[in-house]
C-alpha cells in the first residue's frame, strides 16, 4: 500500500512540476479470463489508473487492479478462484485525452501481482502485460475506454499464470 | 509527427517481439489438474494402517507432460470412506519416498514418514463420509516437502487413524495433483 501511495504522490509531483503536459484519472471494470489455468475460472477485474502525458504520443499510466477469478470446476470438486491484486506502470502509445471520436492505442507494461487463495501460499510475482485499446472522446475532459490486455505472471520453477482482461472504463482529464 | 508515430510503433512492436521471444518458456505453459485413482473398489481394513504405492507414470496426463513439469502446485485427495467403528475416527495420511523400505507398524510410520494430512473426521457406526478435492486442501500439511517428492513421480502413502486399531471401508481414494507445465 505504501508503494501505491508513493506512486500517487510521485505522479502528482510530476504533474505539478510541469513535467507532464496532461494528467488524467480513470476507473475500469470488466472480465478476467484465465488462460490454460484449470484451477481458475472466468472472473472479474476492476481498478483505477492515472494518466500522465509526458511527450506527445506517449502516456505513462500507473495502475492498480483487482482480479477475482471465478470457481474452477473439475471432476474432483469445485475450487474457488484466486484473488489477484496488481500495481504497476503501463506505457501507452497513441496519446491520450481524446478529442471527440475514437482513437486506437497500444498498451504495455509491468506490474507486481499478488495471488491469494485459501490453502494456497500467498505469492507475489513480477508480470508483464500488453494489449490494444480504443478510447472514445466524449468531449475535452472525458474519454470512454475499451481495452483488451494479456497478462503474464511468472511462477517459481518456471511457467506462468496468464489471463486476458477485457475492460471498459471512463477517464477524466485535467489540464489538457 | 506522423513519421514519428510510425517510428514509435515500430520500436514498440520490436520490443514486444523481443519480450515475447524471451518469455517463450513462460508463455508456453499452463496449470493442469489430474487425478490418479488408487482404490476403486471397497477394501476393508482393520489393520493399524493401510498403505499404497503411488506411481504417477500410470497416469496419462503425467506421462504426457512428465518431461515438462515445472512445479507441483497442489496435492489433494478425493475419498469415500465408511467408518464401521463405534467411535469417530480422525483420518491421517503420511508419505515416504518410494525408495524407503515399507514400514510395518503404525509407530514406524508415525516416527519416520511425513504427515501430510490430518484432521478429517469420520463419523462412526457405518456412516459413509465423502471428501472432495477442494475440501481436502484444508487438511494438507507439509505441502512443500510433499511437492518435492511428488516431482519424482513415486511415493508411498500410509493411511491411518488416530484411534488404533480402526475399522474402515475405503470405497474410493484418488490423489489429485495440480502441476505447472512449460515448453
Amino acid at each position: 500500500m505504501k508503494k501505491i501511495i508513493l506512486s500517487g504522490v510521485l505522479l502528482l509531483a510530476l504533474a505539478s512540476s510541469g513535467f507532464a503536459t496532461g494528467v488524467g484519472i480513470g476507473g475500469f471494470g470488466g472480465v478476467s479470463i484465465p488462460i490454460i489455468q484449470e484451477d481458475q475460472g472466468n472472473g472479474t477485474v476492476f481498478g483505477l489508473r492515472a494518466k500522465l502525458k509526458l511527450i506527445p504520443g506517449f502516456t505513462v499510466e500507473p495502475v492498480l487492479g483487482f482480479n477475482k477469478f471465478g470457481d474452477a470446476d473439475s471432476d474432483f470438486g469445485t475450487r474457488e478462484g484466486s484473488k489477484v491484486t496488481y500495481y504497476g506502470v503501463d506505457l501507452i502509445l497513441g496519446g491520450m485525452g481524446a478529442p471527440i471520436g475514437p482513437r486506437v492505442y497500444l498498451v504495455g507494461g509491468g506490474a507486481f501481482y499478488s495471488f491469494s487463495r485459501d490453502y494456497d501460499e500467498d505469492e507475489s510475482r513480477l508480470g508483464l502485460s500488453a494489449g490494444l485499446g480504443i478510447e472514445i472522446g466524449l468531449g475535452k475532459t472525458l474519454g470512454l475506454d475499451f481495452r483488451g490486455k494479456f497478462h503474464l505472471v511468472t511462477q517459481d520453477g518456471g511457467g506462468s499464470r496468464k489471463m486476458a482482461n477485457i475492460t471498459a472504463g471512463l477517464n477524466y482529464y485535467l489540464g489538457m | 509527427m506522423k513519421n514519428k508515430f510510425k517510428y514509435m510503433i515500430m520500436v514498440f512492436s520490436l520490443l514486444a517481439i523481443i519480450i515475447f521471444a524471451g518469455c517463450w518458456e513462460w508463455i508456453a505453459s499452463g496449470t493442469l489438474i489430474f487425478g490418479q485413482k488408487y482404490i476403486d473398489e471397497q477394501i476393508m481394513t482393520t489393520d493399524e494402517f493401510h498403505y499404497f504405492m503411488v506411481d504417477l507414470s500410470d497416469n496419462d496426463t503425467w506421462e504426457e507432460h512428465e518431461d515438462n513439469i515445472k512445479a507441483i502446485t497442489g496435492i489433494g485427495f478425493e475419498m469415500w470412506v465408511t467408518n464401521n467403528g463405534e467411535d469417530t475416527a480422525t483420518g491421517q495420511i503420511y508419505f515416504a519416498s518410494a525408495d524407503d523400505d515399507i514400514y510395518t507398524t503404525a509407530a514406524e510410520v508415525q516416527e519416520n514418514a511425513v504427515k501430510i494430512f490430518d484432521g478429517w473426521k469420520l463419523a462412526p457406526d457405518g456412516e459413509q463420509t465423502y471428501l472432495n478435492w477442494p475440501m481436502s486442501l484444508a487438511y494438507i500439511e507439509s505441502a512443500d516437502t510433499l511437492y518435492k517428492t511428488v516431482m519424482t513421480g513415486e511415493l508411498t502413502l500410509y493411511a491411518l487413524a488416530e484411534n488404533l486399531p480402526f475399522e474402515l471401508v475405503v470405497d474410493t481414494a484418488t490423489v489429485v495433483v495440480t502441476v505447472t507445465v512449460g515448453y
